[in-house]
């Protein structure tokens, strides 16, 4: 187990390490001057020179890519362009602010999917399992963009229950959840139903029904558990994808998060931002997978761990 | 060295999730015989049928657009700006008293193209780079799984936002952008099923016989992954759709006044609370174009998958 | 439908009468203003900063002026008074200008202003350790002495008669000394102006509080306290106050102004602002080299139809590069609409068959940017003109734009940090302006722009510019759309709120009915 963990985690230096190099390069081929967005329209070129000079823009690439990697190691991530802030406080607030949505969105989308997954499996072959298959096929076509636009027009509109957009209390928070939610719990019910399936028709649920039991209580009492363990591993999966950023839906529901934060970085050319932002979210995506696969191979003891 | 939960390919991308396709795991068997049974299972399929139909229905309003469309899409009347449905404007004008009916028609053509050139180019890239990783192997195969890695751990579309900042924001950046973002499942996958079939008995009688390795790949072991990566295709169909819609949501593709369904959605937006028609229509049509990929990439899988169709 | 129009036009009167009483001086009928409440303000950005010398931007400006005050300042006609210079000489030689400042008034952290705080502030923006992207303020200044204690003579380089138009510009407000050791973000955490209002929190990205400032020298401020919220969507910030939660608003969408205005308890605020809405022509990239073809162009862009049609009426129509509310701007009529006579000029140019421009345009930057340039697109289609728009993002928009040798033609907003128009009409009408992406050149402008910066008396430096402006229209190397107007949104409630034509918001005195 810890010589497969160390295996992994090192294999993972390169793959940041490669990622930093890949945003930086990146960043930077992007058209356009940081200086000269940050000294605004109105700015006199000797503005706009000496703004270039305290963003250290003068330098050459590879000595602006060698300092931030060094500051960056010692837990230094520059200023912010725009604000002046330093990166870390800007990304702060923010990246909770997407953990939480991801967790929520996670949680919801998880609890309708395994409902709905156990339901279609009992149900196999019915029009009931048709039915929620043609709805999640649904849930997984609509873009999110739009979904988010029709439950604005719906929830906040037209019934005025919940805010619009924006950030503060939990009731800003419940459309973008749910918006998020919706294509992952038709994953996770698809994924539930073709396990619990699997699982019913193996022989100690063949056994269990033959004594007897009812289907529901043959599906709760045996089968749900067994089944969950891939669940788990999607909802795993799901949740370092969704921390990953749910740039969209941030946009749409101007959600302060970081996906947000990064668009909006892109195009005020805020290199120390983009840079910082895309990394955190980098390795937490690594990160998450990594653990999910560890908790999958724990789950599942037919896996070995070499 | 992957477990299985990781190919799913679903986690890998983009907001909107895609079913997990069991058959697209690499072990899957290739359909033995095909034809009349996949045509039968198609049919028994339920939501085949109605899928293809609606895939065909917005094939022929892309082609027959200019047939069809009451007005000229590009044609503006600011006098007749934000009009609800009318029998002359079914779907209503937009902010620029535009023929919103006439706009989505000929969006179908721009969203049938982003779905299919995407894909076709992140194919054409993906798979011989996923083939030759493979067949390869060894430190080849380390390099370009390292490189392939780093792809992958850009969360989301996020690695496409950054491609389309450095290409600049148009309906063909956007298109490369989805396509290089993609390219990772394709080689992933085409790596995968390389493994598996590099092993079998008669890839290593042709070896034996001294055959060419380009003649091997393409005559043989690329025939025998065919099914595994049309069926990841179809499905990424759906997905470039809605990813190239939503850069162009994010201002990133498709530039007005061209009418893409995400740009015309991004620019009604700001008319929704006094028309929300603006963005009802070209929504349902994404909506509609992409589930009809679903249902027929879902009849698809059950048609190429016997084990499924037992279930 | 003539009912319907009538009642329109009855509901726009009732909210004109309304805003502008909101607006101006109290009405002899409204009763006494009250004391005390919260107003609660939604806006769409944040503030960047609340150093006043790292300031870039209108809307965080808004808020710095709530904190600082300037030496000078424009009032709604534009005309400069005075606010931390209580008086002021100019000497003979017209290079000396001597403030003397108010007494008994003190910073937020409680220090006294003085000459020596003036001169700390001036002596700030110009050091390099502050790395001030705005340090050209001061460009036109040789030295900052403090004569006495309450006393400062600022000297120019050269007579430099847009000097206190120049000292009124959110860059050069005055801050404390001691908080004045912190820069920009850190200087945010604690900032010490002279304002009505002292900062009480801020979570950036939020909201932030703003509250009376119990030692202001002037009249203290009716409000406890204002709670500005950032709600970046225009149409959620239109939904929170018509809901009730916001009680004013920034940047009302036009498109909901006919709402806004039908609304019961609501009205709306529409104010002519700086900002030029302009489409610019490379003067030395085909085909825009030929004068006939930008005449032809500015015919056949209707910018009634532009304003009525696209922009729901919201902005002020003119032809003029300079808005005619900033002082020493003269009114030009908008260019004629003429397709046929567009059409005659492009053949006489030699393009009796038409031809294809690229046309750049930013998206969002400027209100309804995207739909101008569609419409744009549409009008000159009539006279043969094909446009392919562009519309590269703003980053990469404006970067080749600084390059003058790419972009032919491209649509613009062009503000007026100063309020005076030396500042802008050097930047965009001079052959080496830095804004002058159209390599607009005349030899006669560049000539009277240096004239007009010694020509101190009001009356004839108003004529120089006049003529500048006259060139520029005479010249076509731009086509006015219209000037901005400001739109805020704001319960019937909420009394005394100014709205400046330089696009600040003066919440001084504001109070809640």
């Amino acid at each position: 187990m810890l010589t497969f963990l160390a295996r992994r985690l090192t294999h993972l230096i390169p793959v940041i390490f490669g990622v930093s190099v890949a945003v930086f390069l990146m960043i930077h081929l992007i058209p356009g001057d940081p200086a000269r967005l940050v000294a605004g329209m109105e700015a006199t070129p000797q503005d706009v020179e000496n703004v270039r000079r305290a963003l250290g823009l003068d330098r050459s690439l590879p000595i602006q890519y060698l300092t931030f990697v060094a500051n960056a190691l010692t837990g230094d991530f520059g200023q912010s362009f725009r604000t002046g802030r330093p990166v870390l406080q800007e990304i702060g607030f923010r990246y909770g602010n997407t953990l939480a949505l991801g967790l929520a969105a996670v949680v919801i989308g998880t609890l309708l999917g395994i409902a709905t997954g156990i339901v279609t499996a009992v149900y196999r072959g019915t029009w009931i399992d048709n039915a929620v298959l043609a709805v999640s096929l649904l849930g997984i076509s609509v873009p999110t963009f739009f979904l988010g636009l029709l439950l604005m027009l719906t929830f906040s509109v037209y019934l005025g229950w919940l805010p619009l957009t924006g950030s503060g209390t939990w009731q800003h928070m419940v459309l973008p959840a749910v918006t998020l939610a919706i294509p992952n719990a038709a994953v996770i019910s698809r994924v539930t139903r073709s396990s619990l399936v699997e699982v019913l028709n193996q022989d100690y649920v063949r056994t269990a029904r033959a004594k007897g039991l009812s289907e529901l209580v043959v599906v709760n009492r045996h089968a749900v558990r067994n089944a969950l363990i891939p669940v788990a591993t999607v909802t795993g999966l799901q949740m370092g994808y969704l921390l990953g950023g749910a740039v969209v839906t941030e946009t749409v529901f101007a959600w302060p998060g970081i996906g947000r934060l990064i668009v909006q970085s892109i195009s005020a050319r805020d290199f120390p931002v983009v840079q910082a932002s895309v990394l955190l979210l980098a390795v937490t995506f690594v990160v998450v997978n990594l653990l999910t696969d560890l908790v999958y191979r724990v789950l599942d003891p037919r896996i070995e761990l070499k | 060295m992957t477990t299985k939960a990781q190919e799913f390919p679903f986690h890998l991308h983009s907001e909107a999730i895609p079913l997990p396709p069991q058959l697209a795991s690499d072990d899957d068997p290739a359909p033995r015989t095909r034809g009349q049974r996949v045509w039968r299972q198609l049919r028994k399929s339920r939501l085949a049928l109605p899928g293809a139909g609606l895939v065909l229905f917005f094939v022929l309003a892309a082609i027959f657009a200019p047939v069809l469309a009451p007005h000229d899409p590009y044609a503006n009347d600011l006098v007749g700006m934000l009009a609800p449905p009318t029998w002359e404007h079914p779907f209503g004008t937009d902010e620029l008293g535009r023929d919103i009916l006439a706009r989505v028609l000929y969006g179908a053509r721009l969203s049938l193209a982003e779905g299919l050139f995407s894909v076709a180019l992140a194919m054409a890239v993906g798979v011989p780079v996923g083939v030759i990783s493979g067949y390869v192997g060894g430190r080849t195969d380390t390099v370009i799984m390292r490189l392939i890695d780093i792809m992958l751990a850009f969360p989301g579309v996020l690695l496409a936002i950054v491609i389309v900042s450095i290409l600049g924001p148009s309906l063909i950046n956007a298109m490369i952008a989805v396509a290089v973002y993609t390219i990772p499942i394709f080689a992933r996958l085409a790596r995968g099923s390389t493994l598996s079939v590099k092993e079998e008995p008669y890839i290593e009688a042709c070896r034996a016989g001294g055959m060419s390795h380009i003649r091997i790949i393409v005559r043989h072991l690329l025939p025998n992954i065919a099914s595994t990566l049309w069926v990841m295709a179809a499905l990424r169909v759906a997905m470039a759709i809605l990813t190239a819609s939503s850069l162009s949501f994010l201002g990133l593709g498709a530039q007005s006044p061209s009418p893409e369904w995400g740009a015309m959605l991004a620019n009604g937006r700001n008319y929704m609370l006094i028309a929300p028609h603006v963005v009802v229509f070209p929504g349902a049509a994404i909506v509609l174009l992409v589930l009809g990929l679903n249902f027929l990439q879902d009849g698809l899988r059950v048609a190429l998958d016997p084990k499924m169709a037992e279930r | 439908m003539l009912s319907h129009l009538a009642r329109r036009h009855f509901l726009r009167l009732f909210a004109v009468t309304l805003g502008l009483s909101a607006a101006g001086p109290m009405p002899a009928t409204a009763q006494a203003p009250k004391q005390g409440g919260t107003l609660r303000y939604a806006t769409g950005t944040d503030a960047q900063t609340l150093d006043p010398q790292f300031v870039t931007d209108i809307p965080t400006a808004r808020i710095v002026m709530q904190l600082h005050e300037t030496l000078v300042y424009p009032d709604e006609k534009g005309e400069i008074k005075g606010a931390l210079a209580e008086s002021w000489t100019v000497s003979d030689d017209k290079l000396t200008w001597t403030f003397k400042l108010r007494n008994g008034v003190k910073f937020h952290g409680g220090a006294p202003l003085n000459a020596s705080a003036v001169k700390f502030t001036f002596d700030r923006i110009n050091a390099d350790a502050t790395k001030s992207p705005r340090r050209s303020s001061t460009a036109a200044i040789e030295s900052v002495t403090a004569v006495d204690d309450m006393t400062v003579a600022i000297k120019t380089k050269s007579v430099f008669a847009p000097l206190l138009a120049q000292l009124s510009a959110y860059n050069l407000a005055i801050i404390s000394p001691n908080a004045g050791k912190a820069l920009n973000n850190d200087y945010s955490k604690a900032p010490a102006g002279t304002g009505p209002f002292k900062l009480g929190s801020w979570t950036p990205g939020e909201k932030m509080t703003l509250v009376r400032n119990p030692d202001y020298w002037g009249e203290k401020t009716k409000l406890d306290s204002i709670e500005i919220a950032v709600v970046p969507e225009d149409s959620a910030r239109v939904l929170m106050l018509l809901a009730g939660q916001a009680d004013m608003i920034s940047n009302v969408p036009p498109v909901m102004v006919n709402r806004l205005r039908g609304a019961p308890n609501v009205q709306v605020i529409e104010k002519t602002g700086f900002r030029t809405i302009y489409a610019g022509m490379n003067v030395t990239m085909k085909p825009f080299d030929n004068p006939k073809v930008r005449q032809a162009v500015a015919l056949a862009i209707d910018t009634k139809a532009l304003l009525e049609g696209v922009m729901n009426k919201i902005g002020t129509a003119g032809g003029g590069l300079e808005s005619p509310v900033i002082p020493g701007a003269t009114e030009f009529p908008p260019y004629p609409y003429d397709p046929a006579k567009a059409k005659a000029l492009l053949a006489e140019a030699g393009y009796p068959n038409g031809l294809t421009v690229d046309f750049y345009v930013p998206t969002g930057r400027y209100i309804n940017d995207r739909q101008l340039g569609e419409a744009i697109q549409a009008q000159l289609a009539k006279v043969g003109i094909k446009v392919n728009l562009q519309t590269p993002e703003w980053g990469a928009y404006q970067a080749m734009l600084n390059d003058k040798t790419k972009i032919p033609f491209f649509l613009l907003g062009k503000g007026s940090p100063t309020g005076d128009l030396d500042f802008t009409l050097a930047i965009t009408t001079q052959s080496k302006g830095s804004g002058n992406y159209g390599n607009y050149n005349n030899p006669e402008v560049d000539k009277l722009i240096l004239e007009q910066r010694s020509t101190v008396d009001p009356a004839a430096r108003k004529e120089v510019l006049r003529k500048v402006l006259q060139h520029t229209y005479d010249d076509y190397p731009w086509v006015v759309l219209f000037y901005e107007n400001q739109l805020f949104g704001q319960k019937a409630n909420v009394r005394g709120v100014e709205v400046l034509p330089n696009e600040n918001v003066v919440f001084a005195r504001a109070w809640l009915q």
